[in-house]
């Protein structure tokens, strides 16, 4: 058995190069997820890979599961999708488009965070829309 | 970094753009109407119109028309320059963000092709300048540093978009340079984007209207 270290050294590159992969769905256990809406048919960039789990242990529900009244009061609307109710292309009801929602949410949240100085996430298109996450997830 | 790039430098870019191609505009004018008054006492606006229209035709005039490749080259690039940043969908997108308004826009992939056609182009005009005997005698670091500002954001521009290593590097760089562009418009020969038209209804007119004679 001249090959049995050979086969033995793939045998252990190929469980190690699995870690990564295995702990990645690790990460999907703890709320992290992609946001690929099937309203938009077709995505133009990258999905955004979403940290759910970091947001929740900082944010009310309410603060991006919103339910507006008609007094304009910030409800809550626990468990609903943006595009719930925002729809690609705006109407009298919902005026937001789904990808401003999207935008205004998180890189709107962002730049206000900022702009009081506080700890905050990115605001750079390609910081979200990453390529190589992307690559990752095909 | 970011905030202040698309923030009060993105401000003040604009403002001196505008603020500065109106002076400039404006004193020019005044100057025409100080020096060269008569312009003014035959002018046509037909003749103007004819020669500005001609002008921007491409082949509409007899020196594009004697050199077919720089008119490709140069039309090709004038109109991918003007297209891109207009209907790119991530300027769009800033501008609904920040006014709430926004603009048909290009698909992703078009705009790729039309950035290299703009970045291709201007290697072929600076290539122009080295190569053609009756242009290197006219040309100085100036014209290449002109070209440079004017390729600068497109170059950076792809970078950012396709993510080349150092993304946030790209983009800042991408933004900063779209602004130096900006700010220089006003105070270089950038300004024909503005004083062609005047240049060309100038000349247009004087030539037409008083000799008869066709500017294109």
């Amino acid at each position: 058995m001249k090959y049995l270290n050979l086969i033995l050294a793939l045998v252990v590159v190929i469980a190690l190069a699995g870690i990564p992969a295995w702990s990645q769905q690790e990460e999907v256990l703890q709320g992290i997820m992609d946001l690929k809406s099937k309203a938009f048919v077709q995505h133009q960039r990258p999905s955004v890979r979403f940290d759910h789990y970091l947001h929740e242990t900082i944010l009310r529900c309410r603060v991006c599961h919103h339910d507006f009244n008609v007094f304009n009061n910030r409800n809550e609307g626990k468990g609903s999708k943006c595009s719930t109710c925002h729809k690609q292309k705006p109407n009298k009801d919902i005026p937001v488009p789904l990808l401003t929602a999207f935008h205004k949410q998180c890189k709107g949240c962002h730049e206000n965070y900022a702009k009081w100085g506080r700890t905050t996430g990115p605001v750079m298109c390609g910081t979200c829309h990453t390529k190589k996450l992307a690559s990752n997830d095909n | 970094m970011y905030q202040f790039v698309t923030g009060p430098m993105a401000w003040i870019a604009f403002g001196i753009f505008f603020l500065g191609m109106a002076v400039k505009v404006v004193s020019l004018f005044y100057l025409t109407r100080e020096k060269d008054k008569v312009v003014f006492n035959h002018f046509s606006w037909q003749w103007s119109l004819k020669s500005i229209i001609r002008w921007l035709i491409p082949f509409g005039s007899r020196s594009m028309r004697e050199k077919p490749l720089f008119t490709i080259i140069t039309f090709s690039f004038h109109i991918c320059l003007l297209i891109t940043p207009i209907f790119l969908l991530s300027h769009n997108i800033i501008l609904e963000e920040r006014w709430g308004i926004s603009l048909w826009t290009l698909p992703e992939s078009v705009s790729d092709i039309l950035t290299i056609v703009v970045i291709v182009t201007v290697v072929f005009l600076a290539l122009r300048r080295i190569a053609l005997a009756d242009v290197r005698i006219v040309t100085s670091a100036y014209d290449y540093l002109l070209l440079a500002i004017t390729a600068m954001p497109f170059i950076t521009g792809f970078l950012a978009y396709h993510q080349f290593s150092n993304y946030k590097f790209w983009l800042i760089f991408h933004i900063l340079s779209g602004e130096i562009m900006l700010i220089a418009i006003p105070f270089t020969r950038l300004s024909h984007i503005f004083l062609f038209f005047m240049t060309r209804a100038h000349i247009g007119s004087e030539m037409g209207q008083r000799r008869g004679a066709a500017t294109w």
